[in-house]
């Protein structure tokens, strides 16, 4: 059977870039992010498949999916000391920074 | 006599065990917190630096590789040395003007590990010869500077922007990662020296996708011109010697990993054309953005997105009309852009650090109360707004030169247009040195207004030294950028 | 088939996107990681999968969540209990699938290479031990940077400061003589010290 995954990764990419451009609240970033993290690591694994060399794109993936959680704690620590300020998530309450 | 690879580890790890050490002993004793850590980082700069020296002779013969700690494969160049190094040298200078600068704030035991963690980053990427440890050490470098730029996260304004920075980054860093995936399934390999001979002969149109990923991905982090948006927040609202790295390193950082992407994978692509139109219009937004700006900070903030087209325009000049001094040219400015944007940011920082207020107006007069500050502002500003005798100038006429060697109307009108970019730059230079020497004093300068410490003081002296020295006796370091693209055989 | 669960998918990612309470969308995020766990395992990447599936669906999910549900305790709503159930099911038919998937393998891509976890900690521990160093300094600086977002909250008037004995913060080491700390006797709580005021 014939499969090309990198359609999805597209996809899945893009959804989370229209995440990132059009939603408003923190938790809706953190979203976007986490797409673009899978869609890459999905890519990642598909490359592996495509060059037939499964262990080093899982070793890579692995690294990958680490740092995205690591990724996502240092976010979090940011949105738990934003909250302190603005008892919000909404991105339009950021409106102390111009531009 | 140590080897290539003995040298580069004792200089890596003087970074390794000063984070370490650094945060130890500001861990231990808190009462001291803020000393102790940052001498531990200070010195720990100053120890990998002279061991960078002492590297240098062995590099004049081009690229090696070295097996570092014997497990980590790099590739020492000159044009990576000269990157780490300036890295290093700011952040010796940022450090030892932080000791007295974070005196105000807790946590500086977390503070300068973090520096030293960041220079470790440009250290990495200068020398990486494999793309995903390239991402690898890119990733260290933003995870570093996140909650730097957050640092004093008790005020809303720098988590805003330390919200605003970890997300574009973040993006940027999915594209980069996504371009590797794809370079991957094409070639099968990541390591850059392979994937340069793969290349010549290899499907070009492939590499459309990874390298537009690349570019945008990279271009985010380096804030080429429709990208830029994340870092006139980032950058002001950090603490002053953090702007500096930002500025002086971090987006240089970005410019120069897309710079070896394109070295070595983008070889056969029509990019160099695209690349002077983005640098013009890189400069001129910059420019245009910071003559409005009534904050300090924000203005040189707006001005490091300025300057970052003139080492693009450098870079594209030589690729795309082979002109042989615009690479150099880059490469030198990014060299003298780290001294005089770090030493502006460094004088706003002392500025801020008296008068407790970014605001520019608020400045009036503080010359006369500052002298040293304001000499070194003044310094600082001319040499980037170009003019002679500082480092500045001699680096962009390097830039000018190239285009006009070029003898094609494009590299004609790309100097003109950087020229007149150097007029319009004093346009909010030269207001804002003159609102310093203003003669009627704002209320805060009356109140508050002295001259800086002996360390905030001594770290300003030395990027002043440094801009003068670059500016009447550019070599050899000059020479040393020619030298670093001459030797330069498929990226490295 | 693996199409089937790309699909579910994107659907649960829209799902992520457009639902309007929190807790559902990181749910609904999990149930993405689930997901691509489950694609990781069909293109026999088990590792991977495994990782993706405890990391990504959990660890992630559970500190989202957890600094959701710390943050958003004032205007805590009632969530739509139907969507919640929507979801659960979901994701037990996703689960059942893949369990289904577990005692058939291979069976519906033959030709794909496989990798088990010997092969992958052969390669990370050799071939590509060299990405462990920045690795293991990206996560130091995680610890570091995080440390550093959430120390305590600054102690805002002096006088507190120097009481609490942190004094040298505000004042150049220099000024503050250190056989003072030994000698005088303790400075009762809330009084000025005259040494800790601000210069």
């Amino acid at each position: 059977m014939n499969i090309n995954l990198l359609p999805f990764v597209f996809a899945l990419f893009g959804l989370g870039l229209f995440c990132l451009l059009t939603r408003r609240s923190l938790v809706k970033l953190l979203i976007g992010l986490e797409l673009l993290g899978k869609a890459t690591t999905l890519a990642i694994i598909w490359a592996g498949v495509v060059q037939k060399t499964p262990a080093t794109t899982q070793s890579i993936a692995l690294l990958v999916i680490s740092i995205e959680a690591v990724v996502v704690a240092v976010y979090l620590a940011l949105v738990y000391a934003f909250h302190r300020h603005n008892q919000s998530l909404d991105t339009d309450d950021m409106r102390r920074l111009k531009g | 006599m140590m080897t290539q690879s003995a040298l580069l580890e004792s200089a890596v790890a003087f970074l390794i065990f000063g984070t370490l050490a650094s945060y130890l002993g500001g861990a231990f004793f808190k009462q001291r917190e803020r000393l102790i850590s940052g001498w531990i980082a200070t010195l720990a700069t100053t120890g990998s630096l002279v061991y960078f020296a002492l590297l240098f002779p062995s590099l004049q013969a081009g690229s090696a590789q070295v097996a570092l700690f014997g497990f980590i494969p790099w590739r020492v160049d000159l044009l990576g040395w000269i990157v780490a190094t300036v890295g290093v040298v700011l952040a010796l200078v940022v450090n030892l003007y932080s000791i007295r600068y974070m005196e105000e704030d807790t946590g500086n035991s977390k503070f300068f590990p973090l520096i030293l963690l960041m220079v470790l980053a440009v250290v990495g990427l200068a020398f990486a010869a494999d793309l995903f440890h390239l991402y690898l050490f890119f990733e260290l470098l933003a995870i570093s500077s996140f909650p730097l730029v957050a640092f004093r996260k008790d005020e809303p304004k720098p988590v805003e922007a330390g919200l605003k920075f970890l997300v574009a980054s973040a993006t940027g860093s999915a594209m980069v990662l996504l371009g590797i995936a794809l370079v991957y399934q094409g070639f099968g390999t990541l390591d850059l020296v392979q994937l340069s001979t793969l290349v010549v002969g290899g499907p070009s149109l492939f590499l459309w996708l990874p390298l537009g990923l690349f570019t945008v991905g990279f271009g985010i982090k380096a804030a080429l011109f429709p990208l830029h948006t994340w870092l006139p927040d980032a950058h002001p609202e950090a603490p002053s010697g953090i702007s500096a790295m930002l500025s002086g390193i971090v987006i240089e950082a970005g410019l120069f990993a897309l710079l070896r992407v394109y070295f070595t994978i983008g070889g056969p692509l029509p990019w160099p054309d695209l690349l002077i139109w983005f640098a013009l219009l890189t400069m001129t937004a910059g420019n245009l953005m910071a003559l409005t700006q009534k904050q300090m900070k924000r203005m040189l903030a707006y001005s490091s997105i300025a300057q970052m087209g003139y080492i693009l325009l450098g870079i594209g000049i030589t690729a795309s009309l082979g002109a042989p001094a615009g690479a150099p040219g880059g490469l030198f400015h990014i060299v003298t852009h780290a001294f005089m944007k770090g030493l502006a940011f460094l004088c706003a920082g002392a500025l801020i650090f008296r008068l407790g207020s970014g605001q520019t107006a608020d400045m009036r007069g503080a010359a006369w109360k500052m002298p040293l500050t304001a000499a070194a502002f003044t310094v600082a500003v001319l040499s980037l707004a170009g003019v002679p005798p500082f480092a500045g100038f001699m680096s962009k006429l390097l830039i000018y030169q190239a285009g006009i060697q070029s003898a094609t109307t494009l590299g004609w009108v790309a100097s003109l247009i950087a020229i007149a970019n150097s007029v319009l730059s004093l346009g909010y230079y030269l207001p804002a040195v003159g609102v310093l020497y203003s003669k009627e004093r704002s209320p805060l300068v009356a109140a508050k207004a002295k001259e800086v410490p002996f360390l905030m003081a001594a770290a300003l002296v030395i990027l002043v030294v440094l801009i003068v020295y670059l500016g009447i006796s550019p070599d050899p370091v000059r020479q040393w950028a020619f030298q670093a693209f001459a030797l330069l055989k498929g990226g490295f | 088939m693996i199409y089937f669960t790309l699909s579910l998918l994107l659907i649960f990612a829209l799902l992520a996107i457009f639902l309007k309470d929190n807790l559902l969308s990181i749910l609904s995020l999990a149930a993405v990681s689930a997901l691509l766990a489950i694609v990781f395992f069909q293109l026999q990447a088990p590792v991977a999968g495994v990782f993706e599936l405890s990391v990504g669906a959990g660890l992630i999910t559970v500190l989202a969540v957890l600094t959701i549900s710390f943050i958003q305790t004032k205007h805590e709503k009632a969530q739509s209990g139907a969507l919640l159930w929507a979801l659960v099911g979901l994701a037990a038919v996703s689960i059942l699938f893949f369990l289904f998937q577990l005692f058939s393998p291979g069976a519906f891509s033959p030709t794909l290479a496989e990798s088990g976890w010997n092969d992958v900690g052969l390669v990370l521990w050799n071939a590509r031990a060299f990405d462990l160093f920045p690795q293991v300094l990206i996560v130091l600086a995680a610890i570091l940077g995080i440390l550093a977002l959430l120390r305590k909250k600054e102690p805002v008037p002096v006088v507190t400061a120097s009481v609490m004995g942190t004094d040298l913060k505000s004042v150049p080491i220099t000024d503050v003589p250190i056989a003072d700390e030994k000698d005088g006797e303790e400075p009762h709580w809330g009084a000025a010290v005259p040494g800790g005021e601000e210069p």
